[in-house]
């Protein structure tokens, strides 16, 4: 179905979206679409349909992305409005003992209901930042966000339908869907000890409120380290397999030539061909104080920024205002646990006159560090490189 | 049929916050366009790819369509279809732009605006 166009509608639609979230004026900003779906703040709008919406920098400033600005990201454009007294959750498959159907409120009393804060990010947040570009969604920096997930560990609903020893892969469906029959269903799959961790959660909560609609009300997949595309949202089906999953999006998409990142935690069931899948989210950072016009003030901006990786732990983070010749060591905010944005923050050192940038990278404990440039790659994943950030005022 | 009705509710509930789609361009294959393509997206996902909009990265796109998504469509449907896309959204389409579009203002054209926004840095 085709909405008409309209340009009056348009323009009020954004001029509103623009004004609500105190953006209108700002240079540079009249045409970047700005847009509130049901239950959020104005985002940046990438595609209408599936909607795809992007977070703008300065809700990371806070540790935690408030539900209302969290990202949104959909496959296909049938999105379901899921009642929670219909619900139900399917966990069957071959290498099951007990096939079992779970309502919502069976899920909140039969089970530990645990919390991990953790960063759900796309694969390909930062793909429009390529050079030379990338075919596919060209989000800037914002295809991510950091939430206390509230939910049940999905180790503990495995072991209530008893997994099998043969259990290989366990494979989530959802309740959104493609318009066209023909189109690959999104399906994607989890190896044993991913699905088993402790920390993968099916999550009812995010940062203490229900799920918003468009990011998997009323249950999603958490996958803490793990890239966005294995975060199923509206899920409803558990299938645990004794052979890998073959569809679309496990066998063709979310792959990367195996020899791009260095993988500790990784796939193998799913590593036949040349390239294995996308796994965990790499390490990185990002400046969040940077004024309305994307710039920082010499001196006088405040000098801070966000860091995160799979898990491992942020060892250290650095600014450079020397394009990289020499790196100073910020001071680390609060630690929310290894899965977590670690805020820092740094002191401008005294500049002489000249034209600057600011560039921020993070090391994690396993002594992965960002890069300079990002690593090529097909589909543009993971986007690692530094952030640089322009300086303004110094004469 | 579950799915149309799904779209429908979809597209009310999300036009009662006024947000209606991007049109796509005027040109010569704009119809097939529409019927061949926006049953599952919306043009701003074009729009976004104008910036480098080759006809190279069209025929690749078109053939991702068809082939991983399975769009329904001939050969002779696709070859129209990148024709359009080529003329209406390559890097030529986006220099006319650009040279006709003042600044600081929304686009006047019949694209929507966005059109020539690439994968520069968003405000913050």
């Amino acid at each position: 179905m085709t909405i008409e166009f309209n340009r009056r509608q348009t323009l009020l639609g954004l001029m509103s979206a623009a004004v609500g979230a105190a953006l209108g004026s700002v240079v540079g900003f009249a045409r970047e679409a700005v847009e509130a779906l049901p239950g959020k703040v104005a985002l940046h709008r990438l595609t209408h349909r599936p909607p795809n919406y992007e977070t703008p920098i300065r809700y990371f400033r806070n540790t935690l992305t408030p539900n209302e600005a969290f990202f949104v990201r959909y496959h296909h454009a049938v999105i379901p409005s899921v009642s929670v007294d219909e619900y139900r959750l399917d966990i069957g498959g071959s290498a099951v003992e007990r096939p079992l159907v779970l309502t919502l409120q069976e899920l909140r009393r039969d089970f530990s209901v645990v919390e991990v804060v953790a960063v759900c990010q796309c694969s390909g947040n930062r793909r429009g930042l390529f050079d030379p570009p990338v075919a596919g969604l060209q989000w800037g920096h914002g295809a991510m966000g950091n939430a206390r997930w509230r939910g049940v560990r999905l180790a503990d609903v495995l072991a209530r339908a008893g997994l099998k020893t043969s259990a290989l892969e366990i494979a989530f469906d959802a309740a959104d869907a493609p318009p066209l029959e023909g189109t690959p269903d999104f399906i994607k799959s989890l190896p044993i000890s991913k699905a088993l961790h402790p920390d993968t959660l099916l999550a009812f909560e995010m940062n203490g409120a229900p799920l918003p609609e468009v990011n998997g009300f009323p249950l999603r997949l958490v996958v803490p380290g793990w890239t966005a595309t294995y975060w199923v949202k509206h899920l409803n089906k558990i299938t645990a397999l004794e052979s890998p999953e073959k569809g679309f999006w496990m066998a063709t998409a979310y792959r990367m030539p195996r020899s791009t990142f260095p993988l500790v935690s990784r796939f193998p069931s799913q590593e036949s061909g040349e390239r294995a899948p996308v796994t965990e989210i790499a390490v990185n950072s990002l400046i969040t104080s940077m004024e309305s016009d994307g710039t920082l003030l010499a001196g006088r901006s405040e000098l801070r920024g966000i860091a995160w990786d799979s898990g491992l732990g942020i060892d250290r983070v650095e600014v450079s205002f020397d394009s990289g010749v020499t790196w100073r060591r910020c001071e680390l905010g609060e630690d929310l646990g290894p899965y977590s944005f670690r805020p820092w923050r740094a002191e401008w050192p005294v500049l002489a006159p000249g034209q600057y940038e600011v560039w921020a990278r993070a090391a994690n404990r396993a002594g992965q560090v960002q890069v300079e440039k990002p690593i090529p790659n097909p589909s543009g994943y993971q986007h690692n490189a530094f952030h640089r950030v322009p300086v303004r005022g110094v004469a | 049929m579950i799915r149309i009705l799904w779209t429908l509710t979809l597209g009310l509930a999300f036009s009662q916050v006024v947000r209606a789609e991007p049109e796509a361009a005027s040109g010569e294959g704009r119809e097939l366009f529409i019927a061949r393509c926006s049953s599952c997206h919306s043009v701003d996902y074009i729009e976004m790819h104008a910036r480098f909009g080759t006809r190279a990265l069209w025929e690749s796109q078109v053939a991702k369509m068809r082939n991983a998504y399975k769009a329904p469509m001939t050969d002779e449907d696709a070859k129209v279809i990148v024709n359009y896309l080529e003329r209406q959204y390559g890097p030529a389409r986006v220099e006319r732009d650009q040279r006709t579009t003042p600044s600081n203002s929304i686009s006047k054209t019949s694209v929507a605006p966005g059109l020539i926004k690439g994968g520069a840095p968003r405000s913050p």
